[in-house]
């Protein structure tokens, strides 16, 4: 496969909090690597508090890991310098999840698309607002909705202003954080269409976090799982929602519940709290929760292991070693 | 569970509105509903944000804000008695915990102030039939919600405990007093999918052996397929349909349940792309007339204009159109 557009080594987060009236340090994101593809979508899926939207926020550079490095086109974006970073700017753009917070209500539609324009020198302001209506368009929307204000318009439809705003620059990579978990659901299956065709025309690299595992299986090709900071598997979206190798993400799978009263009961129903983050159980993360867990679990962190799936998963049941 | 015939219902609405304001033309949140639900059997009420859902909960329980309850119309009968002239609150009087409610966000039930344990005696003090120590009680009530440690648990204030944890709390103080109806909003919509998953088999479970009818609201047709005997389906403040689940599932007849069912991603297969309703839920004082949904219906036709009658689809089975659907779902 060619060299990733985007992708993360050894990723680490930690943030000093006071809890109990002691410092603690919080592992938000441990050891975590990614490679997003032109042209590809990757799925992000886990639990709240798995660190979803700190990875997201590392990616876009508005937080700095603590361990570890993100490499844009193969360079090191701790070192991009005034011009690069202002590339990267115009190439990664974010939508986030909710369109309310995230759109300016003091500022004509127009100029809230046009902001990311201010990354390109040299556009005249005819271009930019021939653009403006370009992307308006793309997502459903009219040329002429650039003159209103944000609050004249739906939730929905400000979420399609979001991605306006955010093809506008034609970046290369879109970073997508729950952008539909707060729309109505005849409006969801509006905005994920309008994000798959834009990807697809445009050839985006896409990271799409989720909680949902269905909206992950319509809109990735490839998916990590995350638990308590952790990726605990990866693998093709099919090979995760049809054959995963790792209990939780079994128990996730059990927990999308189908639109079917026939439905059969899963076989590894979910059980359990999500410990805190603050005190992660030793061993492997997933052990108070496992109804596969045998005595080596609670010590051993398992590494990834290869899943017969393709992909990998870190649970010790796969390891060569004990399968035999 | 399966209902007879000639069982009389538990609940039954007839011609219910909650309009703003006393006049027949005043904009409505709901508009004449009739619905019944039966001793023991999960009525799921599923819809957009703004269809109503809420506002039917409430005005059932007659806990509308006093605005709303003015608007109050129709007939509501609990038990056979007509609950919709008493005077808001009383219905809690007399009924005491019969009728019980568990809300989407569990901390709006609970008191930030109090400990758990508290809160619970309280409403375990209020049931009277009950016997054994208040201690003991609010120690098994915990139980029954499988709270693990439950002596140390009591001592807890509601922001020492998880959100799954905390709904658990309020399920627990919610049937302290054994309702014969509990209403559950979006129980579990704040909830993780793991733990959601888990609270309701709790919920199934502590149901069957009560014996009590459940109100379900959600917006998930996933929860509604795994928790309900018959479902409602609301548009714009009113039922479009309504039916037995599988009926409701697998043979739609509402063009807008069908839409809605099928613009959901599932996780066993990844279409290139989903069908979409177009447009979006219209707002209370901006709703069409005729046929609420025709403006974005695939099938709408000059007949959609005028407002569709409820129409028998099949055996306790009925939906507000025209033209309504009689194929299996995913039938050519
Ligand atoms: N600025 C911060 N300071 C301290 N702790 C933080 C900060 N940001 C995130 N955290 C903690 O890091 C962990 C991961 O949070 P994050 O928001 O990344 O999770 P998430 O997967 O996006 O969850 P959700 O699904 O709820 O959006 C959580 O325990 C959170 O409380
Ligand atoms: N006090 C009020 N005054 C005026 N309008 C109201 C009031 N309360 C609710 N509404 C409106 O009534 C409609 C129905 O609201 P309701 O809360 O019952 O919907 P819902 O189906 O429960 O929605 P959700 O899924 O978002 O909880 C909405 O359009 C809402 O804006
Ligand atoms: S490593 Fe052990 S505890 Fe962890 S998921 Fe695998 S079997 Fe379960
Ligand atoms: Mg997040
Ligand atoms: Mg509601």
């Amino acid at each position: 496969m060619s060299e990733a557009i985007l992708s993360a080594t050894g990723l680490g987060r930690v943030f000093k909090i006071q809890h109990k009236g002691r410092k603690q340090d919080l592992h938000a994101v441990t050891d975590l690597d990614l490679e997003l593809h032109t042209g590809r979508t990757l799925g992000v899926v886990g639990e709240s508090g798995c660190g979803k939207t700190t990875l997201n926020r590392i990616l876009l550079l508005l937080d700095t890991p603590t361990t570890g490095e993100v490499w844009f086109k193969g360079k090191a974006c701790t070192t991009l310098s005034g011009e690069a970073r202002r590339e990267f700017r115009r190439a990664v753009q974010p939508v986030f999840q909710n369109p309310f917070s995230s759109l300016d209500p003091r500022m004509r539609v127009g100029k809230i698309i046009a902001e990311p324009l201010s990354t390109i020198t040299g556009m005249s302001r005819s271009d930019i607002e021939k653009r403006v209506g370009e992307v308006l368009e793309a997502v459903g929307l009219q040329a002429a909705d650039a003159r209103r204000f944000p609050n004249e318009f739906s939730g929905g439809q400000r979420q399609r202003i979001a991605i306006a705003r955010a093809i506008a620059s034609k970046p290369e990579v879109l970073m997508l954080d729950e952008p539909v978990s707060s729309q109505d659901i005849s409006i969801r299956a509006q905005i994920l269409n309008i994000l798959k065709d834009l990807q697809a025309e445009y050839g985006l690299g896409c990271v799409f976090i989720s909680h949902d595992l269905a909206t992950v299986r319509f809109m990735a090709d490839d998916v990590i799982v995350m638990y308590l900071g952790r990726v605990i598997e990866k693998g093709t979206a099919q090979a995760i929602c049809s054959t995963p190798a790792h209990p939780y993400t079994k128990a996730l799978l059990a927990a999308a519940l189908p639109p079917d009263p026939d439905a059969p009961r899963p076989e590894l129903p979910p059980q359990g709290e999500i410990p805190s983050p603050l005190d992660p159980p030793s061993g492997c993360p997933y052990h108070t929760r496992c109804p596969l867990k045998f005595d080596r679990c609670e010590t051993v962190r398992p590494p990834m292991f290869a899943a017969p799936h393709g992909g990998a998963a870190a649970c010790h049941l796969l390891d060569p070693e004990i399968a035999q | 569970m399966m209902t007879l015939e000639t069982e009389t219902p538990l609940l039954e609405m007839r011609e219910v509105s909650v309009r703003l304001g006393r006049g027949a033309q005043a904009p409505a949140l709901i508009e004449n509903i009739d619905l019944k639900i039966f001793p023991g059997e999960t009525v799921g009420l599923v819809g957009e944000s703004g269809s109503g859902k809420t506002t039917l909960g409430m005005a059932l329980m007659r806990l509308l804000p006093p605005l709303l309850d003015q608007g109050l119309s129709g007939e509501i009968f609990y038990d056979g008695e007509d609950i919709a002239n008493l005077r808001a609150g009383e219905l809690a009087r007399l009924r005491g915990g019969e009728i019980s409610m568990i809300l989407q966000d569990p901390m709006a039930s609970l008191n930030p102030i109090f400990s758990i344990g508290n809160q619970l005696k309280e409403g375990l003090r209020l049931n009277a039939t009950a016997k054994g120590n208040l201690e003991a009680r609010a120690i098994q009530a915990l139980e029954s919600v499988r709270i693990p440690s439950p002596k140390t648990r009591l001592a807890n204030h509601p922001h020492q405990m998880s959100g799954g944890m905390r709904q658990r709390v309020v399920g627990a103080i919610s049937l302290t007093r054994s309702p014969r109806l509990l209403i559950a909003d979006e129980p579990t919509t704040s909830l993780d999918v793991t733990i959601q998953y888990q609270f309701l088999e709790l919920l199934k479970d502590l149901q069957k052996r009560m014996r009590m009818a459940m109100l379900f609201i959600t917006h998930d047709f996933g929860v509604v397929a795994k928790m309900c005997d018959r479902v409602a389906v609301m548009y714009a403040g009113q039922i479009v349909e309504e039916g037995p689940v599988r009926d409701i599932f697998n043979r739609p007849a509402h063009w807008y349940t069908r839409a809605l069912l099928e613009s959901v991603p599932t996780v066993d297969h990844a279409p290139e792309r989903l069908p979409t309703i177009p447009g979006s839920p219209p707002t209370i004082t901006g709703r069409p007339r005729g046929c609420r949904f025709h403006p974005r219906c695939a099938n709408a036709q000059s007949k959609c204009l005028e407002p569709p009658v409820d129409v028998e689809v099949g055996a306790k089975h009925h939906a507000k159109c025209w033209f309504p659907l009689r194929a299996q779902r995913g039938a050519a």
